[in-house]
């Protein structure tokens, strides 16, 4: 299943954050977004999955979602969103419980875990686990209703740099055992690069597409310190620089 | 030249220290006894303790004890969990409706200031001058308090689970039960906590009228005669209930919300 953004412009009050962005989504890819910050990339992916309606324009789904996908786009948060009063199988087991699975949702819930390597920690409560545990149970929480496409805001802005590092090898493992669909919001470029098969440059606000880089080394061949990656990260951080030193001198309207 | 750095560090952490609260009132109780044996405190200021003991120790052994503290704590229980269940009803549905709190929140506002003992009366002619009234003031005046502590803990339920409720498609209900109430419930707990204290108060006022046994009758009678030896033993009644309360409250907020870090 493919997204599609059509002509979209969305507003707060009298301020545009997004203007006349088009963009199409394909599946099995990782599309990043990144831009100086308030450029509207997190508006951006509210609209991709419906928890906000656009002030003009159209978001699309072309295409079904695949066959037995309980929640098309899934979100994966900055913040995690863990229930701090369910362990981490209830944490689970709370998208799968309106869908009454019956007998299959243990086996969801077991499945997921093995594959976030959480299986050891299932009736641990949130408070006991480190950032990067509770990002990889938010990971397993979204891998539990089959999307059809990942909406990842800043997932890994939240945690330390090291943590960061296991992560990204982890989300490029989980995609490369069976890939994946997903937007990725982040003002990190070097997670960009390292993850993004399409990155998508946005200007500060209101925010506009002002490049699109395509990168072809597979994702597996990408490693932390990679010359390449480096030069790829310079690229963007060119195109962005002077985009975040005028977003950063700005007055916040808010 | 090297010196210490000096410690800045301390203080400000609440510490839990044991056997300090009993301590107090050990060293209050004896005050008064010394004070009331030495003559120093008139025995018309202050009973002597040990004379509250005693007709405390009779109010057991004649059996009127349970005669006057069964009653009491059935119109307790029954009035308060009236209360607290519709204000925590009504508490949510003010958290989640928007109509319902542009409605409700001034009428409870213009309701809470009330004393309820005033509408005493009016109760007794709406509900009769048996139990049922005595059960409507305490459930009204448990009520107002448990609204006011429920919908401010809805309202700080954080909204990013709200959120990601609704992202992963969950029906309205789930996220209510789910998420809404579990968020809420730090909250309406210590809520139930001044609401079951107002409940004990409530209690002793709707049975200085018209009730035969009970706590409130049984030191609305011995403050009529001047009899401050069971006046105070009606008093102590009331306390203990007060830290019972508590207690059960707390017990439940450690098991309800181990989840808390």
């Amino acid at each position: 299943m493919d997204l599609k953004l059509q002509d979209v412009i969305h507003r707060y009050g009298d301020t545009d954050v997004l203007r006349d962005v088009s963009l199409d989504i394909p599946s099995g890819k990782i599309t990043c977004i990144v831009g100086p910050s308030g450029c509207g990339k997190s508006t951006l992916l509210r609209l991709l999955g419906g928890l906000e309606r656009p002030s003009e324009g159209a978001v699309l789904q072309l295409g079904n979602p695949p066959e037995g996908c309980l929640n098309a786009l899934t979100y994966i948060f900055q913040d995690f969103a863990l229930l701090p009063w369910r362990s981490v199988a209830g944490n689970v087991a709370l998208v799968l419980e309106d869908h009454k699975l019956g007998a299959r949702q243990g086996e969801i819930i077991a499945d997921v875990l093995e594959r976030t390597r959480l299986t050891d920690f299932a009736d641990a409560l949130p408070k006991q686990l480190s950032g990067g545990m509770k990002q990889r149970v938010a990971i397993a929480r979204a891998l539990a209703v089959n999307p059809a496409v990942m909406l990842m805001d800043e997932p890994l802005s939240a945690l330390d740099s090291q943590t960061r590092e296991l992560l990204m090898d982890d989300l490029v493992g989980l995609w490369t055992r069976a890939p994946f669909t997903a937007v990725y919001v982040t003002h990190n470029l070097a997670e960009a690069v390292r993850l993004g098969h399409r990155i998508v440059v946005l200007s500060r606000r209101p925010g506009q597409i002002s490049e699109i880089v395509e990168l072809d080394t597979p994702l597996a061949e990408r490693h932390h310190g990679d010359a390449q990656l480096e030069a790829q990260q310079a690229h963007l951080w060119g195109l962005m620089r002077d985009e975040a030193a005028a977003a950063d001198a700005e007055l916040l309207h808010v | 030249m090297s010196e210490k750095v000096p410690f800045r560090g301390g203080g400000f952490a609440p510490v839990r220290v044991r056997g300090i609260g009993i301590a107090v009132f050990v060293v209050l109780i004896a005050l008064a006894e010394w004070g009331t044996r030495a003559g120093w405190i008139s025995s018309l200021t202050l009973p002597r303790p040990s004379d509250v003991l005693a007709t405390f120790g009779e109010l057991w052994a004649s059996g009127l004890l349970f005669k006057h503290l069964i009653p009491s704590l059935s119109r307790l229980a029954v009035g308060a969990s009236i209360g607290a269940a519709m204000g925590i009803s009504v508490g949510v549905m003010i958290g989640l409706f928007a109509y319902v709190r542009a409605g409700l929140v001034p009428l409870v506002a213009a309701l809470f200031p009330i004393p309820k003992i005033a509408l005493l009366p009016l109760f007794v002619i709406w509900f009769g001058i048996d139990e049922t009234s005595k059960y409507a003031l305490i459930a009204f005046g448990t009520f107002t308090p448990t609204v006011v502590a429920t919908y401010a803990a809805v309202d700080n339920v954080d909204r990013t689970l709200i959120r990601m409720g609704q992202s992963f498609g969950l029906g309205w209900w789930s996220i209510v039960r789910k998420i809404v109430l579990p968020g809420a419930m730090p909250g309406i707990l210590s809520g139930l906590r001044i609401s079951l204290t107002i409940a004990i108060i409530l209690l002793v006022a709707a049975e200085m009228l018209g009730a035969q046994f009970g706590v409130g009758a049984y030191i609305l009678e011995a403050g009529s005669l001047y009899d401050l030896e069971r006046l105070f033993a009606g008093v102590v009644i009331l306390s203990v209930m007060g830290v019972v309360v508590s207690g059960i409250i707390g017990a439940l907020e450690r098991r309800i919300l181990r989840w808390r870090v």
